[in-house]
């Protein structure tokens, strides 16, 4: 599917940050921003995947470290990404970490680490690349949230909580930098098989609509997250802005999303937490 | 391979400037339109309220319009493998703008409509979304008229800040091509972010000089 859509070269000439970019998602998006024709910076906290990544991406990529959550290294990055690449006209911002804890009972450093990394790591990283994208005569941005920032959902509270706010935060940027043509988008993705999403019970995939042809399960893969993050960056989508897209199978049109049927394994799932005491 | 590449394209419109760019983009892409009832992918574009038209029969005839064509399809049995299907609401259908009663209630039941076959439809592969245009402008005027009763959509474009059909047929290609793939139940503004921005007071307000205790927005 890569090499198809590479054909067309819809992203060709224009430059892309993406974070996270050294695995799962992120690695998917900056392949298909490649293929497409775009020069990325693929940034991460993991050097070692980052730089692999970049190098089997050829001359089209470089790899510069980043945590999002660290206002500096946001600026150091964009100057990177800007000096070697051009201007950016395409941040997206999905660097992310998983983060359980109920109403009653969490762990303020999970909260803290959730805020900084989900939500506050996205909004430096706007501002960060404002000038750039300016420079760049307008841009697109797309945010990644999850369907936990569109409903809410058991033992998650400081994962919802931050993945709400970046709904908040996309919609702010998309209002005030209308002006500037740059447009902001923000992405809702269902459960995506990354590889550490093995473990999900049957009857929890039953619950997605969706049947594929290509899969066995009813997860999204990567390549599903990318084509869209594909479409928001190119100029096919030129008149969408301040936009929620849903990615997901449909589920969250059939069931209320119930994270509590997982919650025994949520380290399984890659939350890195372990299911909060009750 | 373009994105619609083979595929049997139906769409079910009149002969409006949306429906002309959609055939326009689905050729453009590798589609082949067809007739009903074969195709596995469907596109709908909602027709706009006859004069004296009750809101009534006005959206019972968009909803039974699109689920005539779905019902034909599957008699037919053409989509039941894999397949797509698009909706596409009247142009600021979601803006509830007085005197736009018939596109804001279609609007609700479109987004059902869609949101429904999504959950019915998900096990035979087939997907469905709906597609909202916000202020979009054509040459026979066909919103142009009502651009001066809203504020302009917040993103300003070379050419002007308004939508063009072709801005809403690309959505739709994408919509019913396989790269969305994964997406269905969803609903997509084509509106340059106009729906963010329709309750928006404090641009006005800091346009006038306001400022609060820590902000001077002046001071940018």
């Amino acid at each position: 599917m890569v090499a198809a859509r590479g054909a067309k070269a819809g992203l060709s000439g224009k430059v892309a940050l993406v974070t996270g970019a050294a695995s799962g998602m992120g690695a998917a998006v900056a392949r298909r921003f490649v293929a497409e024709g775009a020069r990325v910076a693929v940034t991460d906290v993991s050097r070692e995947a980052g730089t692999a990544l970049a190098e089997e991406l050829g001359p089209n990529a470089i790899f510069i470290e980043l945590d999002v959550a660290d206002g500096v290294a946001w600026e150091r990055a964009v100057q990177g990404a800007e000096g070697e690449l051009g201007p950016l006209d395409i941040l997206m911002n999905n660097a992310g970490v998983g983060a359980a804890g109920y109403v009653e009972e969490f762990d303020i450093d999970v909260w803290e680490r959730s805020m900084r990394v989900n939500l506050l790591g996205a909004l430096l990283g706007m501002r960060a690349a404002f000038p750039s994208l300016r420079r760049a005569g307008g841009g697109s941005v797309i945010n990644v949230s999850s369907l936990q920032g569109r409903e809410a959902d058991v033992g998650l509270v400081p994962y919802v909580a931050a993945k709400f706010g970046l709904r908040g935060i996309s919609k702010s940027a998309a209002v005030e930098w209308g002006r500037y043509g740059i447009r902001v988008n923000a992405i809702f993705p269902g459960l995506t098989y990354t590889g550490m999403t093995t473990t999900i019970p049957d009857h929890i995939l039953g619950r997605i609509p969706l049947k594929r042809s290509d899969r066995p399960d009813r997860l999204a893969t990567a390549d599903d997250i990318a084509s869209l993050a594909c479409f928001l960056a190119s100029d096919r989508s030129s008149y969408i802005s301040g936009a929620e897209i849903v990615i997901d199978g449909g589920k969250s049109v059939r069931f209320p999303s119930s994270f509590q049927d997982y919650a025994p394994d949520l380290t399984a799932l890659g939350f890195g937490v372990e299911e909060p005491a009750r | 391979m373009r994105a619609l590449g083979g595929k049997n394209v139906v769409v079910i419109g009149f002969g409006d400037p949306i429906t002309r760019a959609i055939l326009a983009e689905v050729a453009r892409e590798g589609g082949v339109v067809s007739a009903p009832p074969v195709g596995e992918v469907l596109i709908v574009v909602a027709a706009l309220p006859e004069p004296g038209e009750s809101v009534g029969s006005y959206v019972a005839r968009i909803v039974d319009g699109a689920a005539d064509a779905v019902t034909a399809l599957f008699q037919a049995a053409v989509v039941p493998t894999a397949g797509s299907i698009v909706l596409i609401g009247p142009p600021l259908g979601s803006e509830e703008v007085a005197g736009f009663t018939h596109a804001s209630t279609a609007t609700g039941a479109m987004r059902g409509l869609s949101r429904a076959w999504a959950a019915e439809l998900g096990e035979l592969g087939v997907r469905s979304n709906y597609l909202q245009p916000g202020l979009i402008a054509t040459d026979d005027g066909l919103v142009s008229g009502s651009v001066g009763l809203l504020a302009s959509p917040p993103l300003i474009r070379d050419g002007g800040s308004l939508g063009t059909p072709r801005d809403v047929a690309q959505a739709a290609v994408f919509l019913a091509s396989d790269e969305a793939g994964y997406i269905t139940g969803a609903e997509l503004d084509v509106d340059g972010g106009l729906s963010e921005s329709r309750s928006s007071l404090f641009s006005a307000l800091w346009a006038g000089g306001f400022q609060t205790a820590t902000f001077n927005p002046l001071a940018r």
